[in-house]
């Protein structure tokens, strides 16, 4: 087809002589702006690749019709691997994340992993980088540390259906003292006065 | 009186195919400006996002 | 006949006059459109309204049965039957006006038409049924009516086979005009409609092998990353094959309409020539975060995207170039003056303008997304439509409502009905999309999702409320333009029929520079054809074949309807 378009423009006199008439100013422009992108890419490059501001990639496949019966996702939920380590494996159904909450103490770096049973959702935890989809047959991973304490909500960004506004869960930050109260099962982390006791119990 | 291709001048023998043929010269200094604005602009919101993501602390 | 001679005489005073029929024809695509932006527009407001938990919702049952079969309306209808529609009957006319000749083959293009059709009915009963309640990207395993794929899949098939007409069309002129440049406004449809061929190959082979057969029965469940990179390899050139005829009028009317002549002729073909290559191979721009694709062939498909600016940022300079021509050429004067002196009086001229402007806000924020990880900071939240809310629905529809301004009077014979009602609507347009969409980028930065009926959801903070509620004035405003555009519309075709000088004539666009001296390999197809197709396999072939051999249709969906 594109033969036949081109045979039937024949040749155009003078061809070589012939030339854009770009103007200078236009031409300076157009350098301009690949300079520009240039950077740019160059900047997102470098906090991708070398300072760990990266993108997920492809990490493994499971089969939706098991996940949430066998396998990790079958029993959701936080592992404390120790030293500030920590691996999650979330799934998300319709209209839940499993776990709903997730606490940890500050600085710790924890490894999500996270499917879907059904459909297509997502997961975007507020104030964070943690930003992903999650694709039923595909896991999703994706790494963060808290550095910060707070609460820091987990949004369901992807429509799957009419529940999806409801669909979030939460991640609470909260001093390594606070976290070792609530591991040692010991009473409420949330009041005041538990901090003392707690960094007392912590000396010992 | 800007030149048009379809100007007498060129049927008067004027060889069509120069780097003068129908040209008119326009320095388009506006243009400039605007997009000088533009580019600014550009760098600065670009660059803010930029910034929320540094912000937000590495993966 | 000399060059000089046959260059002169297809310039200048020459008009073409459409036939009866070819006004009915176009005609016909751009009463469709109009009536889907109408209904798809009128039912945006109730989501903006939403977001202040203003619910409309319960008073329009059974018309509407939520949110989300609205929402599912509101983008089929504005984002691909208004704009296909619009495209399609818009790209017949500058190719017929464009190339001063009949279609060559109009039974192929009226075929073509007459396919469309039957595909927009057989989608639309679902989606008013709330049997095809997933949005218009429809991933699955959400799970809409076989007849939704289906009538989505003719609405395509119908326009590769009007596009089919422009190409013959084109061929035809061309052997009529051997030598001669191909007219800018026709040239840039049909390369548009070579571009959209190429892009639309994802999107067959996702209805095709996936979700037609899928949604029929005769498969179990459905591979969902793949389903993404099928959706997304269209999903992406979409945007270009949507904003490409606005930069016909932008490049090759408005300058006219202006007062001036195009600043160069040969940056606009090779604009959109680059277009051509670049626009397809990028579409994992929009899969940065999903967990299927690695993260190399996102960051080439980043670097792919960002070479698609390129043509954007040409597109920009020689646009406002030509408008400072024009103003100058009318007394304007001044660093920043001139703008003033453009013809700020005809609507169909302030609709293109302020497009314009709202579009460098939208390829800001467009470069922004497009750059690997800073996606993380926006991906899926209420940024992303406060994104192409500038985009799509300034730029592309801001910029078509513009063009009917004049094109539509010219199609029936008639005058525009209330210039000074337009110029309103093209002012309140312009408000009403500040205020709604930068709200919608400040929630968006705030971690608010998209596609969710904010009024609702139990995690909103009291830090979200100002911008919802700006959310809901910016809406509010838009319902108000879309009813003037609606309004001014009817009252124009309803109006006495007026004496043929004056109607409007179409507008067409000198270049500074004769098009005659544009390099011949700016009017060629093979060799960007060829450059399409290399970047394409490059871009795509590896990750493609490595989610083809690892194809798995195991994914079912639920077992009931989730909506």
């Amino acid at each position: 087809m594109s033969d036949a378009l081109d045979e039937s423009v024949g040749d155009a006199p003078v061809d070589d002589q012939l030339t854009m008439g770009i103007d200078p100013w236009e031409r300076n422009w157009m350098k301009l702006t690949i300079a520009l992108l240039v950077g740019f890419f160059a900047a997102v490059t470098v906090a991708g690749f070398a300072a760990g501001f990266q993108l997920p990639g492809a990490e493994a496949r499971v089969d939706p019709r098991t996940v949430a019966i066998e396998g990790p996702w079958a029993n959701p939920g936080v592992t404390d691997l120790g030293n500030g380590n920590f691996e999650a494996y979330v799934l998300a159904q319709v209209w839940s994340f499993s776990p709903r909450e997730i606490t940890l103490p500050v600085g710790a770096e924890i490894d999500i992993y996270i499917t879907s049973s059904d459909l297509q959702h997502g997961l975007k935890i507020t104030d964070t980088n943690v930003n992903i989809m999650v694709v039923p047959g595909q896991v999703s991973k994706v790494s963060y540390t808290f550095d910060e304490v707070g609460e820091f909500p987990y949004i369901c960004h992807e429509y799957c259906g009419s529940g999806h506004a409801a669909m979030f869960g939460t991640v609470t930050v909260v001093s390594e003292a606070d976290y070792a109260a609530l591991a040692d099962g010991g009473g409420d982390a949330e009041t005041e006065g538990t901090d003392e006791s707690a960094a007392e119990e912590g000396d010992a | 009186m800007p030149t048009s291709p379809t100007d007498d001048a060129a049927d008067e023998g004027t060889p069509p195919f120069t780097e003068e043929y129908g040209v008119e010269h326009f320095k388009p200094t506006g243009t400039l400006f605007v997009l000088a604005l533009f580019v600014a602009t550009l760098v600065l919101l670009w660059a803010s996002v930029f910034v929320i993501l540094l912000s937000r602390g590495s993966l | 006949m000399t060059i000089t001679e046959r260059t002169t005489s297809t310039a200048g005073s020459r008009r073409y006059e459409l036939t009866q029929w070819e006004r009915r024809f176009i005609g016909g695509h751009v009463l469709i459109a109009i009536i889907a932006l109408g209904i798809g527009s009128l039912i945006g407001p109730l989501q903006a309204l939403e977001y202040s938990n203003v619910d409309l919702y319960q008073y329009l049952e059974p018309i509407l049965q939520s949110y989300y079969q609205g929402l599912t309306l509101h983008g089929v209808l504005n984002a691909l039957v208004w704009t296909t529609f619009f495209i399609v009957g818009f790209t017949t006319f500058t190719t017929i006006v464009g190339l001063r000749r009949p279609l060559s083959h109009p039974k192929i293009n009226l075929a073509g038409f007459i396919t469309m059709i039957v595909g927009l009915l057989m989608a639309a009963v679902p989606m008013l049924l709330d049997q095809a309640t997933v949005l218009y990207t429809f991933y699955p395993p959400l799970e809409a009516s076989w007849a939704f794929y289906t009538g989505l899949t003719l609405v395509v098939v119908g326009s590769w086979i009007e596009g089919l007409g422009f190409y013959l069309t084109l061929r035809a002129w061309r052997q009529e005009n051997r030598g001669v440049r191909s007219p800018f406004i026709a040239l840039g449809g049909v390369i548009n409609a070579a571009m959209w061929q190429i892009a639309t190959l994802g999107i067959a082979v996702e209805m095709l092998t996936m979700l037609i057969p899928w949604s029929l029965g005769l498969t179990d469940g459905t591979d969902p990353s793949l389903a993404r990179t099928y959706f997304w390899f269209t999903g992406h050139p979409l945007v270009y094959f949507w904003l490409l005829p606005a930069y016909v009028s932008w490049y090759g009317m408005l300058p006219k309409q202006a007062g001036g002549k195009l600043f160069s002729d040969s940056l606009a073909r090779l604009a959109f020539w680059m277009f051509l290559i670049v626009s397809v191979p990028v579409g994992f721009h929009h899969q940065f975060v999903d967990p299927g694709v690695p993260q190399i062939w996102k960051w080439i498909h980043a670097a792919l995207t960002y070479s698609v600016f390129f043509p954007s940022m040409i597109t920009a300079f020689t646009v406002i170039a030509s408008l400072e021509y024009a103003a100058r050429q009318r007394g304007g004067r001044g660093l920043i003056g001139w703008v003033r002196a453009l013809p700020w009086t005809d609507p169909s001229v302030t609709a293109q303008l302020l497009a314009g402007i709202l579009f460098m806000f939208g390829g800001i924020g467009g470069l922004t997304n497009a750059s690997y990880n800073i996606n993380l900071v926006i991906h899926n939240t209420a940024w992303v439509p406060g994104h192409f809310h500038l985009t799509v629905a300034t730029a592309v529809t801001l910029s078509f409502i513009g063009i009917t301004y004049w094109m539509v009077p010219h199609l029936t014979g008639r005058q525009l009905w209330g210039r000074r009602i337009a110029l309103i609507q093209a002012w309140s347009w312009f408000v009403g999309m500040v205020i709604f969409s930068n709200a919608m980028h400040m929630l968006g930065l705030l971690g608010a999702p998209r596609r969710t009926p904010l009024g609702e959801a139990p995690y909103v903070p009291d830090e979200w409320n100002g911008h919802l509620l700006r959310v809901s004035i910016g809406g509010t405003i838009l319902l108000f333009s879309v009813i003037l555009y609606l309004v001014v519309m009817y009252k124009t075709v309803r109006g006495p029929k007026v004496a043929a000088e004056d109607v409007p004539e179409v507008p067409i666009a000198e270049s500074l520079r004769h098009p005659q001296l544009t390099p011949v390999w700016l009017d060629r197809f093979k060799p960007w054809l060829i450059a399409a197709a290399v970047l394409l396999v490059l871009a795509y072939g590896p990750p493609l074949v490595d989610q083809l051999i690892n194809l798995d249709y195991n994914a079912p969906g639920t077992d009931f309807v989730p909506w």
